[in-house]
């Protein structure tokens, strides 16, 4: 049933989940390195969570890329 | 604050009890594929967690060993996420292809309950 355009939707669907994740890793992991270079001490803290935050920013791409994924194989 | 080892140890106990849930839902009940749909969910969603803490381990060695991070994982989740859908989708007589999504953000929806029971009791 997939045509063409269902592959392209596909395809941004997941590029678009991609860049989300990509931009929000990369705000949290930089904010955290920045962190735990001005406050060594902080470490656990900020390592807990970075570690909660990267899996919240995560969720709803893996959401994206699983429906591209569904609507693929439909 | 709770260290990621402990908040990974709950997810693994709420894992553990979903999965009793489960399996008397599968046994008991004539909704079998959703319950075993949200186990197998369950199951990828849990195993993307400990994914993150093992790379999350490895983030923190290497800052304080000053070496670089190749990547925390991303891809890999991706793909776990896309496994559990694709055993869904060749297997749905046994799998429930809704359940198996909703049963992957499971331990998402945990994490978030947890910390504000957390925070509820810290302030």
């Amino acid at each position: 049933m997939t045509g063409s355009i269902g592959l392209l939707a596909a395809a941004i669907a997941i590029g678009l989940a991609a860049l989300g994740a990509g931009i929000g890793n990369g705000l949290i992991v930089s904010k955290t390195v920045e962190g735990i270079a001005r406050q060594p001490e902080a470490r656990g803290v900020l390592q807990t969570t970075m570690f909660i935050g990267v899996a919240l920013v995560e969720a709803l791409p893996i959401i994206a890329v699983v429906i591209a994924f569904i609507v693929m194989n439909q | 604050m709770l260290n990621l080892h402990h908040i990974f140890a709950m997810q693994k106990k709420a894992f553990f009890f979903l999965l009793v849930v489960c399996a008397l839902g599968w046994g008991f009940s004539p909704y079998d594929s959703v319950f075993a749909g949200i186990a197998l969910g369950a199951f990828f969603g849990t195993y993307n967690f400990w994914i993150l803490v093992r790379r999350m381990e490895k983030f923190d060695r290497s800052i304080s060993e000053g070496t670089k991070v190749a990547s925390i994982g991303t891809a890999l989740r991706f793909g776990s996420g896309v496994a559990a859908v694709a055993i869904a989708i060749s297997l749905p007589q046994y799998f429930h292809l809704i359940s198996t999504v909703i049963g992957l953000m499971i331990p998402y929806i945990f994490l978030v309950v947890e910390r504000l029971v957390h925070h509820k009791k810290s302030h």
